[in-house]
């Protein structure tokens, strides 16, 4: 019995010794042989320090309305370094965000810069169930809320505010010293991309404890990212708007009443500006398209459907395209005649229909001739005879004398608006010839070609913000501010960082009865001449010129009109265009909607004044 | 049955507990309290706080003392008897049992405390020690041949109530702990070796293939679902590693990263920063690992090793066959408690909530833990050899 208690109790020790070896030998393979392994996941279980992405600066316009600001949503973000098996989540990811894998895995691995990468930024509600259901199978998958861009009204002034975007591999490597990393949103295009500096403020910086499996455990400390300045427009909402809507719904209308094999209209561009400082009251081009779409990051069909619509949505008809303004070119033919020929308002000339010159006949809108007329009522009138006789007697003077107008009122050159990609637009002139062309044929310039640019056509090219120019230098008696969107840059607390203050660019040299000559034939074209019908009941004066455009032997005619008003002082002045609109007439319903949204007169019917 | 006192006063008492006992003893169980205080107020350390201020180690130290006090005096005492209260003993920690199903807490996933005014007690602690007497006592009659299966009955029964009491707290881990200690004390009275491995490992392949038909076929299982989780985790704990796999992993990548000196005393980023789960209790071992190493937790295991090795010494020379079973019930609790909690930490056990004895915090575990040290250092100082 005592041999049998002992020999169990010796059975009892060595089962408590096998106990401490296992014990022993499970901890020295954790602690020693593994040790160096644990103790990097251990300090990977510790902090991570994570950017917090500045709510970019609002957009106001000049009365106060909200037109850009942002709006939080959920972004799914991967921290690389956490993930084990990056196939497999991306695959899973794939399947939940419906992005392709592949998409998925090249922003993974262009990450350079940021411990963080941001796969899909505003996810639904649908989405982030099924991801916070799923979080601990996608280790390092971290859900943020950030701010969007919003674009407050759609597509509203889409082409002045621009669109903005994650940073491209390109600019990233233009731009890193500026602090900008991977993941980051900036502006791309328009007022956003120009006054990117004020608008994206500085990012802050949050330390979490996230875990060995990329769980973010708890914030440890935040620094609070400083909100982008905000931007105060000189565009009125309220103009703006309906500008916009009056030039689609005039448009769309041209559309309608096109008989089949017609050519319609692609686009059109109106501005409005203040020609005392050049404020930028509302400027609309058509077609147009929604920013916010690029907020998300652009699906790639929304992409392809922008770039590939020959209306060319994303373009900004009033800055960036140019083409022959025609008739309103009169403008600068007149000032150069009155002040170079010797001419005054009342002198008398004779149009049979056409001008002759070395047996080419250049044709009068009105083939019969009109007769006896003065210089006043030619403008009025846009008679073209006058302005080719005008037109060669100052080429005889000197080749590029009038060229040498329109430069000084800005053409050919770009106007220092606050947006990028400015048109320069073409003064066509003998230099210029000799440059371009190949053939010695073509390369001389013939008297013709001032002919035909007395009246704005040939190669003259002008884009409508240009245009606006030469109607502020006439209502301004010859100065000329620069266009300019924005009017300040303010603090989040009010503070102003910035006051853009109204900029002359030139002070035309035209004397004042030149002014007070071209100004009574702008002022008749409304009353008397051309424009005559449209204007009857208008209780404001206005002044402008009428243009149509010819663009070759099977396209319809671009329709231009610039003007302002009142007549006698300017407080608006207004550049329509309308490309391939057939008939400047078109423009004309244009101009008095604005008219009648600026003075706020009462709606008259647009449609029972036309013809 | 004398008491010493009647034979040499309190002096002469002293001096021969002084001279008789295995002084490893005491030594080693001073040395893991110690170092259990220390890993406790490292696990709950606020900024600032002096020791005492720190309302973990407040009740720790209280525990302690208690504990202490209880050991010293029940030295005093001969541990024979407690035969005589044997049944006293037994019923008493049924009633205790069955309160803790009626008035008990809940204090996660298990309804174990019983609050007497300000002290909230754990009675399935105290039922292991007094498990251990009664089943001691029991043996010691030698009524039943436990080396037949008939003779097993009775012991059996008289273990199971207990056990069950103690499951129905959703306790699993102190019902195994009394399974083992009852395997331990039943091998030491004469249990046929070949019938313990027989049941053990028909025990065994009985729960893998329950689990398995729970899981493939929806067989019914008498399992909490976070209990039935800890042992699919214990096979990969990334099959919920932020659930149930969480503690694990967290204990693992702790122990693993202390190395062979440890990442010091308060500079265990897992600890510090509140990584570790439930780390001045049950996972206090992990916090051992990461902040002394290879070094301290091998240190520690050679303590429980000592004590251990002495208490079997203590059951070889004890004077009787009731003497030797309470201390190989003791021991065998202790062996189970250091295997299961230790194994846990580093992942060769299943996880379920024992605490680690001396170190965890928890009072009710260190007042028993220190009373079972009593026991056998009663025992011990009362040896054969020793003449009274």
């Amino acid at each position: 019995m005592k041999n049998d208690s002992e020999r169990r109790l010796f059975h009892f020790t060595i089962i408590i010794v096998l106990i401490f070896v296992v014990l022993f030998a499970q901890l020295y393979y954790l602690q020693i042989h593994s040790g160096e392994s644990y103790k990097r996941l251990s300090e990977g279980n510790r902090t991570s320090i994570l950017s917090i992405s500045a709510p970019r600066g609002k957009i106001y316009d000049q009365t106060g309305e909200v037109l850009v600001s942002n709006e939080l949503t959920y972004t799914v973000s991967l921290i690389p370094d956490e993930v084990n098996e990056l196939d497999y989540v991306l695959e899973m990811l794939e399947r939940i965000l419906e992005m392709d894998k592949e998409e998925l895995k090249e922003k993974v691995i262009d990450n350079q810069t940021d411990k963080l990468v941001r796969l899909k930024r505003n996810i639904s509600q649908e989405e982030l169930i099924i991801l916070q259901e799923n979080k601990e199978q996608i280790p390092g998958l971290i859900i943020e809320k950030i701010p969007m861009r919003k674009y407050v009204n759609d597509n509203l002034a889409s082409h002045v505010l621009g669109y903005v975007g994650e940073i491209s591999a390109n600019e990233l490597s233009n731009l890193k010293e500026q602090g900008y990393r991977t993941g980051d949103i900036l502006g791309k295009t328009g007022l956003e991309l120009i006054y990117e500096d004020y608008l994206r403020g500085e990012r802050g910086r949050q330390q979490v404890e996230v875990n060995s499996l990329g769980q973010q455990l708890r914030v440890l400390g935040v620094e609070e990212p400083a909100p982008g300045d905000d931007l105060i427009l000189n565009i009125d909402y309220q103009l703006q708007q309906t500008t916009e809507e009056l030039l689609a719904n005039k448009i769309r209308a041209i559309k309608e009443e096109l008989e089949d094999e017609e050519h319609p209209p692609i686009g059109g561009a109106v501005i409005v500006t203040n020609p005392k400082n050049g404020d930028v009251l509302a400027m609309s081009s058509f077609p147009d398209y929604n920013p916010n779409l690029f907020s998300t990051g652009i699906s790639r069909t929304d992409w392809e459907h922008l770039a590939t619509d020959i209306g060319r949505p994303l373009l900004n008809r009033v800055v960036n395209t140019s083409a022959p303004p025609a008739s309103v070119f009169k403008i600068v033919t007149a000032a150069a005649a009155l002040e170079e020929l010797g001419i005054s308002g009342d002198d008398k000339f004779y149009d049979p229909g056409y001008y002759e010159l070395a047996g080419t006949r250049f044709g009068n809108w009105y083939s019969a001739g009109q007769g006896e007329i003065d210089f006043v009522d030619s403008l009025a009138w846009s008679n073209n005879t006058v302005y080719y006789e005008l037109g060669h007697e100052l080429y005889k003077q000197d080749q590029t004398i009038l060229q040498w107008y329109a430069r000084q009122f800005g053409l050919g050159e770009k106007t220092g608006i606050d947006l990028k990609n400015e048109a320069e637009g073409l003064v066509p002139d003998p230099d210029w010839r000799r440059n371009y062309f190949q053939s010695i044929e073509d390369r001389i310039w013939y008297p013709g070609y001032t002919i035909n640019l007395s009246i704005g056509q040939g190669n003259l090219r002008v884009s409508p913000i240009q245009l606006i120019n030469v109607m502020n230098a006439i209502a301004n008696d010859g100065k000329i501010y620069r266009p300019s969107l924005a009017d300040k840059v303010v603090e989040q607390d009010g503070n102003v960082v910035r006051e853009i203050e109204p900029e002359l660019i030139t002070e035309l040299s035209l004397s004042e009865e030149t002014i007070a000559t071209i100004k009574e034939g702008l002022e008749g074209v409304i009353t008397y001449g051309t424009a005559r019908n449209n204007f009857v009941e208008m209780p404001i004066s206005l002044a402008g010129k009428t243009g149509t455009a010819q663009t070759g032997r099977n396209n319809p005619n671009h329709g231009w009109f610039g003007g302002y008003a009142p007549a006698d002082d300017p407080e608006i002045s207004i550049v329509v265009f309308l490309e391939y609109g057939i008939s400047s007439g078109n423009t004309l319903p244009i101009v008095e909607g604005i008219m009648q949204e600026y003075f706020d007169l009462e709606d008259v019917d647009i449609e029972d004044k036309e013809g | 049955m004398t008491t010493p006192l009647t034979q040499g006063g309190v002096k002469g008492f002293v001096n021969k507990l002084i001279k008789q006992i295995d002084y490893l003893i005491p030594l080693t169980v001073i040395v893991l309290v110690i170092i259990g205080v220390t890993l406790i107020r490292s696990a709950t350390f606020i900024n600032g706080a002096a020791f005492l201020e720190n309302p973990f180690l407040q009740r720790h130290s209280a525990s302690i003392l208690i504990g202490s006090v209880g050991l010293i005096f029940s030295l005093f005492f001969d541990y024979r008897a407690l035969r005589n209260y044997s049944k006293v003993i037994y019923v008493g920690n049924i009633l205790m049992l069955l309160s803790v199903l009626v008035l008990g807490q809940s204090i996660s996933g298990g309804q174990r405390w019983i609050r007497f005014g300000l002290i909230s007690f754990q009675p399935s602690e105290l039922a292991k020690l007094a498990v251990i007497i009664t089943l001691a006592d029991l043996l010691a009659k030698e009524d039943y041949d436990v080396s037949q299966i008939k003779g097993l009955i009775v012991p059996i029964i008289h273990v199971a109530i207990p056990i069950l009491l103690i499951l129905a707290q959703n306790d699993l881990g102190t019902s195994l702990v009394v399974v083992a200690t009852f395997v331990g004390m039943i091998y030491i009275a004469g249990a046929n070796p070949k019938l313990l491995l027989g049941v053990g490992l028909g025990g065994l392949v009985t729960s893998i293939v329950w689990v398995t038909t729970h899981l493939y076929w929806e067989v019914p299982i008498p399992l909490q679902t976070y209990q039935l989780n800890r042992l699919l985790v214990f096979i990969d704990p990334y099959f919920d590693p932020l659930g149930s796999g969480y503690n694990l992993i967290q204990s693992k990548i702790a122990i693993g990263s202390g190395q062979l000196w440890g990442k010091g005393l308060f500079g265990g980023s897992q600890n510090q920063l509140r990584f570790l789960p439930e780390r001045h209790t049950d996972f206090i071992f992990s916090v051992l690992g990461e902040e002394l190493g290879f070094a301290g937790a091998g240190a520690t295991l050679l303590c429980y090793f000592i004590l251990l090795w002495r208490g079997i010494k203590v059951a070889e020379e004890a004077k009787d066959e009731f003497g030797r079973l309470v201390v190989v019930g003791i021991l065998s609790m202790f062996a189970f408690h250091v295997l299961e909690n230790v194994g846990m930490t580093i992942g060769i056990m299943p996880v379920t909530g024992i605490p680690l004895p001396f170190l965890s915090y928890g009072g009710s575990a260190m007042i028993t833990s220190l009373l079972a040290v009593g026991l056998i250092i009663n025992i011990n100082m009362r040896r054969k050899k020793m003449l009274f």
